[in-house]
């Protein structure tokens, strides 16, 4: 069977390759070599800078405390999506969460809110967590380093989505890092999520921190969720998520619509996360 | 440890890369944004990012998988930004030289399309990539891949005016 259209597309683009050498003379590779080579200078002056500026500035004491669980809701408030605990009114990333919707998270909350591990007030809960700019988040499959989210997505054709269904963050203090280069004392968990509603779609949970100059929010190795089943149609959801003593305690609807409590710690100080 | 001579033959490898898929990933990028800088920034910065990992992408069964994801990638969020900010209004101005008034109708045609639908069109025909290829590319399901493919050289043949009936 003939396809008329088809063919005459594929001469149109045949036409368009066989141009295309003329159009599109590579620059030398030198080129490349040397703006790669300037970036990784660059950076490391950067850096180093910044160590530095944060080595002085840090004439605090950091001591870790750890975060306080507050009881997981019953599983039949989970299945409801009913949340069992109030964002505080100055964080606004959850200002604009009244409640979260139908298959939400819910996020229990440290009961400490506010205090850091120096007794600063907690920098991260400031974060307007919607609009926010992220660091790190190769989740979101986006090549820049930094995703930005606006209105809660990143916009792109497979959106990743922050705190999807009126999910909320969890504050507490959980990521491990040297003092010298870490002047904010509170970390955040946050849920996000990768993929189209009509098609397979992904959660992951986030740990986030707050970087040596106090404002870069920056995402450490994230917990993903389970892939979605091969037709896309089944998506394991987080449905509750809150920090015990550095470990993530996280309960998940399963593909097959079960529920089960999972546990989550780092392997080593800065490494990915395990079940265990 | 480095062996003695290890890096100069990293760099010809990636050199030998960079000048056999530049051409490529260019005319696809260039038939997406219809820009020619564009095309060069978008397609250099993924190199660029390619030789500061090439330790590990040098190591991969299809680098030129990983560049092109890159530079799709920056192009799409580029593209976005550009779009709202109304730059991208100009309409084929920065035409690449070389390219044939013809050639040139067939961007414009791309550029009717829903840039999904475009991407899927792009990476069939300019990249040659299967439908589940692309699925894997661009993160969607192989049906929504197929439904792209569909819409997009329906609204590209009406764009270019190719008729089904005229050729039989």
């Amino acid at each position: 069977m003939t396809d008329p259209i088809g063919t005459a597309l594929s001469e149109e683009f045949a036409a368009f390759r066989q141009a295309a050498p003329t159009a599109f003379a590579p620059p030398p590779a030198n080129a490349v070599f040397a703006t790669a080579r300037s970036r990784t200078v660059r950076r490391r002056v950067l850096v180093g800078a910044a160590l530095a500026v944060a080595t002085i500035a840090a004439g605090t004491t950091l001591l870790p405390a750890p975060a306080i669980r507050r009881p997981m809701p019953p599983a039949d408030m989970v299945t409801t999506a009913v949340a069992t605990a109030t964002p505080p009114p100055s964080a606004p990333g959850s200002s604009s969460s009244t409640g979260p919707a139908s298959g939400g998270a819910i996020a229990s909350l440290p009961a400490t809110p506010g205090s850091g591990r120096s007794g600063q007030p907690g920098q991260i809960r400031q974060s307007d967590w919607r609009n926010a700019s992220i660091r790190g988040l190769d989740f979101c499959g986006e090549s820049d380093d930094v995703v930005t989210f606006r209105g809660g997505s990143n916009g792109n054709d497979i959106p990743c989505v922050i705190l999807p269904g009126g999910a909320r963050p969890v504050y507490a203090e959980f990521l491990v890092e040297e003092p010298a280069n870490r002047p904010a004392a509170e970390d955040a968990l946050v849920l996000v999520e990768l993929g189209n509603q009509s098609a397979a779609r992904r959660q992951a949970l986030v740990p986030v921190a707050i970087g040596a100059d106090g404002r870069t929010l920056i995402a450490w190795p994230v917990i993903k969720g389970d892939p979605p089943s091969p037709t896309g149609d089944k998506v394991m959801t987080f449905t509750a998520y809150h920090i015990e003593q550095n470990i993530v305690v996280a309960t998940v609807k399963r593909l097959d619509g079960t529920l089960e409590t999972r546990r989550y710690r780092q392997a080593g100080m800065y490494g990915p996360w395990e079940q265990f | 440890m480095r062996r003695p001579g290890e890096a100069e033959r990293s760099a010809a490898d990636f050199t030998a890369l960079y000048e056999a898929r530049f051409v490529d990933l260019a005319g696809q990028l260039y038939a997406f944004t219809g820009d020619n800088s564009e095309t060069y920034d978008l397609v250099q910065e993924a190199f660029i990012r390619a030789w500061q990992r090439w330790a590990t992408v040098g190591k991969y069964e299809d680098p030129v998988a990983w560049v092109r994801r890159v530079a799709w990638n920056l192009a799409m969020s580029r593209y976005r930004r550009l779009q709202r900010s109304r730059s991208m209004l100009r309409d084929v101005s920065q035409v690449a030289p070389g390219m044939e008034p013809d050639r040139v109708a067939l961007v414009a045609a791309l550029r009717t399309l829903p840039e999904q639908h475009r991407r899927a069109v792009v990476l069939h025909y300019l990249a040659d990539l299967s439908v589940t290829e692309i699925a894997v590319e661009t993160g969607a399901a192989v049906g929504t891949v197929k439904s792209w493919l569909h819409r997009g050289r329906v609204q590209l043949a009406a764009a270019l005016q190719i008729h089904e009936g005229v050729d039989r």
